[in-house]
């Protein structure tokens, strides 16, 4: 007999805009629910309580179970968290999918943001019911009347619907429960179907393997049980299932249909482990259908990593693998470039994902490296007809064999005051975005749609808007297919040498601008030598833009005593370091810095 | 062993571009630190019959003529004098008077060194140099009249604000006096000096390159006209009348160094004196050792490098079968294509005895050595 029916579960999320108050009105309901029943669950977790303290490990819940008392009445909340960002859309998505309802929190000191809008239009496209709750009223700057509009006029939601709250003092919060009691739907599905359960998430740890976190939605999963995954058809034996309360894995006997847990089969890589993937019985993989929405995560944005010193090579290697163990989503693979040696291309979901990964690397291996500015994916369709995918410029193909370049297009969505509608529809269109609606939500703020080329976005878009806007701006966006584009290979001459490491694929109506705006960065970086050196932009063998730098006229010491010898021969030891760390092309002496300089440049005049 | 320096860490005040040790110190602290002078030539023991003597500073004219004397006579007591050919004393033109140029005469002086660095007072009061204008053209008759008959002058260049025009009337004005010696220093910005600190206040304009270049360019035609020929980056002499101690710096000859702060290099061996000269006096007056701080000692390949970042300052260059010698290898072996390619670039000429720089390499001399040390460093590497 499962502890809690069907119908006393309720499966949801949190959505919000970042810093509108999420993880604190996590607190509060983690609160009210421990309130019901403190010494019962100690009990439950006082061992594995325990065991998390020897080893020093930390749960990162992904979904936490609360056990509520409601009017009298013992339910059970399943909190399933989500990543929040764009660059998680696809992993957002599945969590979302495992709910049935959804809080969708706005802070009415700020309104409806961007990523308000892109996350409830996951959660509508997961047929959610969401729970508008306007936050943060305790504050003095809180507009909570505007709010209740927005929420009406950009989401048709009625103003009825929407509760007034403030994670801070509790207000509301009461309500807020009660909401999700009557208004969330219990789980539908069917005990006495053979099981079939959806992976929403996982993450690895290094004691227990692989843990998913999945939500049961027919059937029953327990430990022992022989479990089949229907993407890649993988078999494993179930080793434990359970839930996760007040930060610890809590084993239970089974999870039942509508139940959220997690499984463990002491799974060694991530990699095995799709998420958004079905959990069948071994017994009848083939039978059972696999649930909807399944995609193996597709990098989109890629840029490449070097050691600093070629020496480290292989701890980049061995630091990499471990960072992949635990990101599923994040590529490598070894690549070589003429300037700047081996190293290896990586792949991520985006910007926010690459700075996410880059920075772990960093701190987690202890390497110097260089890193070279983004590109996105390219498709190209060859003049023989094949289709390639192209995640770098210096493997673009020769001009004869391209028929056609494609480029991944986001629908981008931006908020901000309306004041800058001017001034976001000249960036916007400069980045090559095609307008695409205007909505306006309440009398002084705009929500702006375009279609723009991710390439674009990625291009220090956000910084832009940022300051244009003030600070106001929030955007968001998500990734609709592959267009073609009228885009060239931008190749840049050093010395007359092809630099590969600086090449860039760009819109030819932008190639000229980007080209001697990239030498005059390159200018800059690149220190004077004993010769003139030339600088070249071109596109396949076309010059298009051309720069010099001068050679050095001057740089002798003064003296040169005896006692100076010392320090002389100090400082030589020191530029001499400074030149072996410098990457020699064309026989001239390129910074590392140069490499991702060129990120700085953009298309505008 | 050929050179022997000594040197005085005192001066007046301290001048707006100087980074060198020196301070301020009261008549205590200097005979205190002629004991200790006299204390580390006994102690050191070492038999001394140089062909050059060269007093630096600071300033050693900072000292009274019975104090120079009193030098004078530690230096007799210790230093056998037969050989000597060349006995130079670095002099401030402000500091000079005809008791001082006497004791200097009779310590047997043959050349005065004289840090004039401008005939120009704005320059002058710009520089934080403690004399009034005409005192250059006082202190050489001095010395002169003492019968100290070699006379050198160093001036500055490169000043901020100083034009071609100015730098024209210090050379005429120092090549009148009959110098067969000058030494021309681009003025150089040393960190956490107050000229450098009033450069990066924006209070000054540093010179710019290219009237840098000429300004170098210049020195050197004006010297040429007068008979004195570049002989080192910033030095001009009248032939036979280079400062031949110096020489011995940038030829990688041996020197041995007396005094706070003072360096030697014996076969390759560096030691290298306390800095500070009370603690120079302390160690040897008090514990009654020597004040060493440093010793080391170069392999081949850094006698090899050092020698090139000294000698390529000459016009002569750098003798190549010497290179040989202390590197264990021919220098077109281990700078095979740095040479090469510098050569190509008109910085460098090598000849059959000899490898040198041009005018043009000299203007970039740091460069062509870091071209030249690279590719030896990485050769020894290998
Ligand atoms: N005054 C007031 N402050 C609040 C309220 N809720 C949250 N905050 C504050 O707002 C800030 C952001 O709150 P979080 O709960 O961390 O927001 P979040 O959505 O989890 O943020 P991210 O995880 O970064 O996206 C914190 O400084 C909170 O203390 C509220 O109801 N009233
Ligand atoms: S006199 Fe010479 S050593 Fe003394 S402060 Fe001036 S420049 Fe420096
Ligand atoms: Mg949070």
């Amino acid at each position: 007999m499962p502890e809690y029916d069907q119908s006393r579960i309720r499966n949801f999320s949190i959505i919000a805009h970042i810093d509108h108050g999420k993880s604190t009105l996590a607190d509060r309901l983690l609160q009210a629910s421990t309130a019901v029943d403190q010494r019962k669950i100690r009990e439950q977790t006082m061992d594995s309580m325990d065991l998390e303290r020897e080893r020093g490990i930390t749960i990162k819940a992904k979904a936490v179970a609360l056990p509520m008392v409601v009017r009298g009445e013992k339910y059970l909340f399943n909190l399933i968290d989500t990543p929040g960002h764009v660059d998680f859309g696809y992993e957002v998505s599945r969590a979302l999918a495992a709910c049935e309802g959804a809080l969708l929190l706005v802070d009415t000191t700020q309104g409806i943001q961007a990523q308000t809008v892109a996350n409830m239009y996951l959660a509508m496209g997961a047929d959610l019911h969401v729970i508008p709750c306007a936050n943060k009223v305790d504050m003095q700057a809180s507009r909570f009347e505007e709010t209740v509009k927005e929420l009406e006029q950009v989401f048709g939601l009625k103003a009825e619907e929407v509760i007034k709250c403030s994670g801070k003092t509790g207000f509301g919060v009461e309500d807020i429960i009660q909401a999700a009691v009557d208004r969330i739907p219990q789980p539908s599905g069917n005990p006495d179907a053979p099981l079939k359960a959806l992976i929403f998430d996982a993450v690895y740890d290094d004691y227990r393997g692989v843990v998913m976190y999945v939500r049961v939605r027919d059937g029953f999963i327990e430990s022992r049980q022989k479990i089949a995954l229907k993407a890649t058809k993988s078999q494993f034996e179930v080793l434990e299932v359970g839930v996760v309360r007040l930060g610890q894995f809590i084993k239970q006997d089974r999870l039942d249909t509508g139940c959220v847990g997690y499984v463990m089969c002491g799974i060694k890589t991530i990699q095995d482990v799709g998420i958004g993937d079905t959990i069948t019985l071994s017994s009848n993989l083939e039978q059972v259908e696999a649930l909807p929405g399944y995609k193996k995560p597709q990098p989109m944005v890629y840029a490449g990593i070097y050691p600093v010193n070629a020496a480290d090579f292989d701890a980049l290697r061995k630091g990499l693998a471990r960072l992949s163990l635990s990101d599923s989503a994040f590529t490598y693979a070894p690549e070589n470039s003429g300037a700047l040696g081996t190293g290896f291309r990586c792949g991520y979901l985006g910007l926010l994902h690459m700075d996410i990964v880059q920075e772990r690397l960093e701190r987690e291996s202890g390497l110097d490296l260089v890193q070279t500015a983004p590109n996105v994916s390219y498709e190209v369709l060859q003049t023989d007809g094949s289709v390639i995918r192209v995640d770098s410029a210096a493997d673009m193909p020769e001009i004869t064999k391209i028929q056609e370049i494609r480029e991944p297009v986001a629908r981008l969505n931006v908020i901000a005051p309306t004041d800058c509608i001017g001034d976001i529809m000249k960036l916007t269109i400069e980045r090559r975005g095609i307008y695409e609606n205007q909505e306006h939500l309440g009398a002084d703020r705009v929500m702006l749609t375009y279609r723009v080329p991710l390439a674009e976005i990625i291009f220090d878009y956000f910084d832009r808007l940022k300051s244009i806007t003030r600070g106001y701006g929030t955007m968001d966006y998500e990734i609709i297919g592959f267009e073609p584009g009228d885009l060239v290979k931008l190749r840049i001459l050093v010395a007359g040498e092809d630099v590969d490491a600086l090449s860039m694929i760009v819109h030819r109506q932008f190639a000229e601008t980007r080209g001697r705006k990239v030498l005059v960065k390159l200018r800059e970086e690149i220190p004077r030598q004993l010769f003139v050196i030339s600088l070249q932009a071109a596109i396949g063998g076309k010059i298009i833009a051309g720069e010099k730098i001068s050679a050095l006229r001057k740089d002798v010491l003064a003296k040169c005593y005896g006692g100076d010898v010392s320090r002389k021969r100090k400082l030589l030891e020191k530029q001499k370091r400074g030149k072996a760390r410098m990457k020699m092309i064309g026989g001239v002496e390129v910074p590392q810095s140069a490499f991702l300089s060129i990120l700085q440049v953009s298309n505008e005049e | 062993m050929s050179a022997l320096y000594v040197h005085v860490p005192f001066c007046v005040r301290k001048c707006e571009y100087c980074d060198f040790y020196s301070e301020a110190a009261g008549e205590r602290d200097i005979e205190r630190y002629l004991d200790a002078l006299e204390r580390e030539f006994r102690l050191r023991h070492e038999s001394l019959s140089p062909r050059t003597l060269f007093i630096g500073g600071g300033t050693p004219t900072r000292l009274s003529a019975a104090q120079l004397t009193r030098l004078g006579q530690t230096l007799r007591r210790h230093v056998d004098f037969a050989r000597l050919s060349e006995f130079t004393v670095e002099i401030n033109p402000g500091t000079l008077d005809e008791r001082k140029a006497a004791s200097l005469a009779d310590m047997g002086v043959t050349r005065a060194s004289f840090g004039v660095q401008s005939f120009d007072a704005g320059f002058l009061k710009q520089l934080g140099r403690v004399y009034e204008v005409g005192k250059a053209e006082s202190a050489v008759g001095l010395a002169r009249g003492a019968g100290i008959a070699r006379i050198s002058m160093d001036l500055m260049f490169a000043l901020p604000g100083q034009t071609l025009e100015h730098l024209r009337e210090d050379l005429r004005r120092a090549l009148v006096l009959g110098s067969e010696h000058l030494s021309l220093y681009a003025l150089t910005y040393e960190d956490d000096t107050p000229l450098t600190l009033a450069l990066q206040r924006g209070e000054i304009e540093p010179c710019p390159e290219e009237l840098e270049r000429e300004m170098f360019s210049l020195a050197g035609q004006t010297c040429a006209a007068s008979g004195l020929q570049r002989y080192e980056v910033s030095n001009f002499a009248r032939p036979g009348a280079e400062c031949v101690h110096n020489l011995a710096y940038w030829r990688q000859d041996n020197w041995r160094g007396y005094g706070a702060g003072a360096h030697g290099m014996v076969e390759g061996e560096i030691s290298e004196n306390a800095a500070d000269h009370a603690a120079y006096a302390r160690c040897l007056l008090e514990e009654n050792r020597l004040p060493i701080v440093r010793r080391e000692r170069l392999s081949p390949a850094q006698r090899a490098e050092t020698l090139l970042l000294m000698g390529l300052r000459l016009s002569e260059g750098v003798e190549l079968a010497k290179f040989e010698r202390l590197s264990g290898s021919p220098f077109s072996a281990v700078c095979v294509e740095s040479s090469r390619a510098l050569a190509r670039r008109g910085l460098l000429e090598l000849g059959e005895t000899h490898v040198r720089c041009t005018d043009e390499g000299l203007l970039v001399l740091d460069r062509v050595i870091l071209e030249l040390a690279s590719e030896l460093g990485a050769g020894v590497a290998r």
